[in-house]
């Protein structure tokens, strides 16, 4: 008990440290950053539980990061007045976003329950299939919904989406997904998943209820995704507006790569594959500026063609991977230093 | 032992489609037994598993444990109710570590509920404690906790085994049905195997159901066996009994070429009548080898499936190569003909080492195989099918006239030339693959059982176009579970037990011989 206290009071620590630090430090762009791969390790962590330790295929969830999004951002527009009419000023900012959050978390996880139950009867390509109906599904749904914007995004008008995500909100969110995910990977319950994976009749021979688990493996995946939406929709970094182009399959795409690359399975592996692709689209953002900038002929090619520029890089380090390391960074084991010094030991000796 | 059934099945009948693999089998397993269940190959004992574990729902009848329905449940809840199971293929949790293996099996009993879980409260700690302590102690009855933190794929192919049996242990059954345990193992693993089915009954207060076929291991641990054939009961009842009963001889051992279908003494006496009546007795045996095996070792994954085979057929015979289900037959052909890598050995054909022969060369090096259930094209005609054959021969006119051949070996498949192999009856198809083997114009045809699932009418036809071809001159390998027929064809005739030659000699010896029988049902103990 008093270990864990000791965590959560570190981790709490370490947030607000960052926070200052950055804020003294850093530039806004970097922070920026900084928030934009927390981001993406959040997204990493909890799709590999679906991908990697349960052994599905979804290529839907930027449909949770969407519904994650859109519904604590519509709760906090909603009820950001009336809590800090109610709530000592220095906390209402952070009630509302948790509030907000909560609505956001509650909204993916229905719709993760949603589409765990096709899950159900469909395995590999055709659950792929389902979840990037979902995914498409949602986005196209809230293009066509006036009342939350459309295809303009959310909100309308010249407000905003309060920006009350900060830094340390941020990695206090990523953080607390990781330790969720960890500690439910690692116990009983993610043995019957990590069962599921490997050997479904056998898991089923073993007193697995597979259906359930499943559905688990989902809804708590999507909970997870939303909590990233709502921080994302909040970002203090961001934009404080979302639209629907943000939530496409390219998006889901970049999730699958994170996990592919990190390793499917491993949890470590997804918070190293979630950074690198976060620096990697940073960095071919940058490509032209960091070319020299100026007008040549590659620059310009390159700024007017980033997207596909993007994939074609995507492709390359994709094949790359396979050819060199096809289980990824870290295949399903967990990144250990202890594990890295015993190996070094051993090829010492 | 207590007189109350652990399982008991009221005439049980699963149908597929319009097949129907089990009609209608009773039997109860006493709580505290061993309990056998055997037949032959597709009887359809595996159905009989599937249908107790849940993983298939009769189409009929009933099926309880201790007096509770269990039929139709789903497979994880029947492994609740107290049944757990090993699989015959062996399905362990392979990137898990062998720890994590059987702590799986530990969560229906675990205590910690998901938020235990999430939050990893003092409560789910305790119980995970708990839980290792109770896996470790199981994998230290199988020797198996010093490589607990291993992968369980990395494991030796008995270990994974054992592993197995473990992980099936963890969920504390009532009753537990090994599917083939000692499938794969060498005779010292499975009489340790045996020792311990014992010693985990006893211990564990568990009632066993063996599915098995190796009968040494059935007819010495098991105290009640029930034979099944063709989805029926043929014989129900204590080892000594089930081993002598003449159908489950006939059924392992095959109907001699005397077409009686009577039971009692005949499938007995068959043997001896057969000796008087053989077909290939007189002719004159030349000495020179056409395929020399020397040491032959193939291993899938762990386990080795032939453990130095060596055999010589000369040229002109027809050799036969019998031997109990998974004794390595297929396995031996499918090696000679490049199918399968070898682990260790030699195989000289037609004074040429094929250490180096790619599998599609061999067939202008004049090496045909009908393989095993067949294999014909579906969709193309029997025109077309015996063409495919003649695939490596240029000669137009030698297609033609090997065409006219196989229709005059076999008439039913002139009358049928135009029509989709996919079409044609069990027996017509494997006419129709031996006639494909041949159009190569091959030295040595190789038959992989030729009278698998084929009925006794055309199987007496398949038989006459086999002693026709070898008189025609082309030498002949037969692979055959109907041991009697087989011997009946061949001059000489190699018997494997359990990967290994266990007898060999002159076809009309091995007929009187009582070892043959044994090496299909094992010697009994009682």
């Amino acid at each position: 008990m008093l270990r864990k206290l000791a965590w959560i009071a570190g981790a709490l620590a370490l947030c607000i440290g960052v926070q200052f630090a950055a804020g003294a430090l850093l530039n806004a762009y970097l922070i920026r950053i900084i928030a934009v791969c927390t981001l993406n390790v959040m997204l990493a962590v909890s799709l590999n539980l679906v991908n990697g330790t349960t052994g599905q295929f979804s290529i839907g969830h930027a449909g949770f990061l969407a519904v994650g999004a859109y519904a604590s951002a519509i709760t906090s527009f909603a009820l950001d007045a009336k809590i800090h009419a109610v709530v000592p000023a220095f906390f209402a900012d952070g009630v509302t976003l948790v509030i907000a959050a909560l609505a956001g978390v509650l909204a993916a996880g229905i719709a993760g329950v949603l589409v765990g139950v096709p899950s159900l009867r469909l395995r590999g390509d055709y659950l792929a299939i389902v979840t990037l109906g979902f995914g498409e599904i949602i986005r196209i749904s809230i293009e066509s919904t006036p009342a939350i914007g459309g295809s303009q995004g959310y909100p309308l008008g010249y407000t905003s989406i309060p920006g009350y995500a900060k830094l340390a909100w941020i990695l206090g969110g990523a953080m607390l997904v990781v330790a969720l995910t960890w500690n439910l990977t690692y116990s009983s319950h993610g043995r019957a998943l990590a069962a599921i994976r490997e050997d479904e009749i056998a898991a089923e021979a073993v007193g697995v209820d597979t259906t359930r688990y499943k559905v688990l493996a989902f809804a708590v995946s999507a909970m997870l995704t939303g909590l990233a939406g709502a921080l994302y929709a909040h970002d203090a970094t961001g934009g404080q507006h979302i639209d629907p182009g943000a939530f496409r399959l390219d998006r889901s795409v970049d999730m699958l790569v994170m996990i592919i690359f990190g390793g499917l399975g491993s949890i470590t592996g997804a918070v190293i594959g979630g950074l690198f692709v976060g620096i990697l689209l940073e960095l071919l953002k940058e490509l032209p500026n960091l070319l020299g900038g100026g007008d040549g002929a590659l620059v310009r090619m390159l700024r007017d063609n980033a997207g596909n520029v993007r994939l074609i890089v995507y492709a390359l380090s994709l094949v790359l991977l396979m050819l060199l390391r096809p289980q990824g960074l870290l295949g399903t084991r967990e990144f250990s230093l202890k594990a890295l010094l015993g190996r070094r030991k051993k090829a010492a000796s | 032992m207590s007189a109350r059934a652990a399982i008991e099945l009221h005439n049980v009948e699963m149908v597929f489609g319009g097949l129907r693999a089990v009609g209608g089998v009773s039997f109860a397993v006493p709580e505290g037994s061993i309990f056998g269940l055997i037949g032959p190959n597709g009887a359809g004992k595996t159905t009989v598993f599937n249908c107790i574990t849940g993983v298939y729902t009769p189409t009929g009848g009933t099926i309880e444990l201790f007096g509770n329905r269990v039929d139709g449940m789903p497979a994880f809840e029947v492994a609740g109710l107290g049944i757990a199971h090993t699989f015959q293929n062996i399905r362990l949790f392979s990137e898990l570590t062998v720890l994590e293996n059987v702590l799986v099996a530990g969560h229906l009993r675990s205590k910690a509920r998901l938020w235990d879980s999430f939050l990893r409260t003092t409560r789910g700690a305790a119980d995970e404690r708990e839980q290792r302590e109770k896996a470790r102690h199981l994998l230290s009855l199988f020797a198996l906790d010093d490589v607990q933190d291993e992968r369980s794929a990395s494991l030796s192919y008995g270990d994974q085994r054992r592993l197995e049996i473990a992980r099936a242990l963890m969920l504390s059954p009532k009753v537990l049905l090994l599917d083939e345990p000692a499938a794969g193992m060498n005779s010292t693993e499975s009489h340790v195997l045996k020792e311990q089915i014992r010693r985990l009954r006893d211990e564990f207060k568990l009632t066993v159901v063996l599915v098995e076929h190796n009968m040494q291991v059935v007819m010495n641990v098991c105290e009640h066996i029930h034979v099944m054939d063709r989805g029926e009961t043929i014989a129900d009842g204590p080892p000594e009994t089930v081993q002598n009963h003449p159908k489950v001889l006939e059924a392992y051992l095959g109907k001699g070429e005397d077409n009686d279908t009577d039971s009692a003494r005949q499938g007995v006496s068959d043997v001896r009548e057969l000796s008087d009546k053989s077909p290939a007795e007189n002719q004159a045996k030349s000495e020179e080898p056409l395929l020399v095996v020397e040491g032959l070792e193939v291993a899938y994954g762990g386990i080795k499936a032939v453990k130095g085979v060596s055999l010589t057929v000369n040229k002109g015979e027809l050799v036969a190569l019998i031997g109990a289900n998974g004794a390595g037959k297929t396995s031996t052909l499918k090696a000679i003909a490049r199918l399968l890598p070898w682990r260790a050995g030699r195989v000289i054909f037609d004074g040429r080492d094929l250490s180096t022969v790619a599998p599609h060369a061999l067939v202008s090096m004049g090496m045909a195989l009908s393989p095993e259930g067949r294999a014909i094209f579906p969709n193309l005609t029997v025109r077309e099918n015996l063409d495919m054959g003649a695939y490596t021969v240029r000669d137009s006119q030698a297609i033609r006239r090997r065409i006219e051949q196989s229709v005059a070996l076999f008439p039913r498949l002139g009358e049928r030339m135009k029509q989709l192999g996919g079409t044609l009856s069990g027996g017509e198809q494997q006419m129709l693959a031996i006639a494909r083997a041949l159009m190569s114009g091959p030295k040595l045809l190789m038959l992989d059982e030729p009278s698998l699932g084929i009925a006794p009418v055309l199987v007496d036809q398949i038989f006459e176009g086999i002693e026709r071809i070898r008189q025609d001159g082309t030498t002949v390998l037969l692979v055959e579970q109907n041991t009697r027929r087989a011997l009946g064809a061949a001059q000489r005739a190699y018997v494997l037990v359990t990967g290994e030659v266990a007898l060999s000699g002159d076809a009309k010896a091995l007929r009187h011989d009582e070892r043959v029988k044994g090496a299909y049902l094992g010697e009994s103990v009682h």
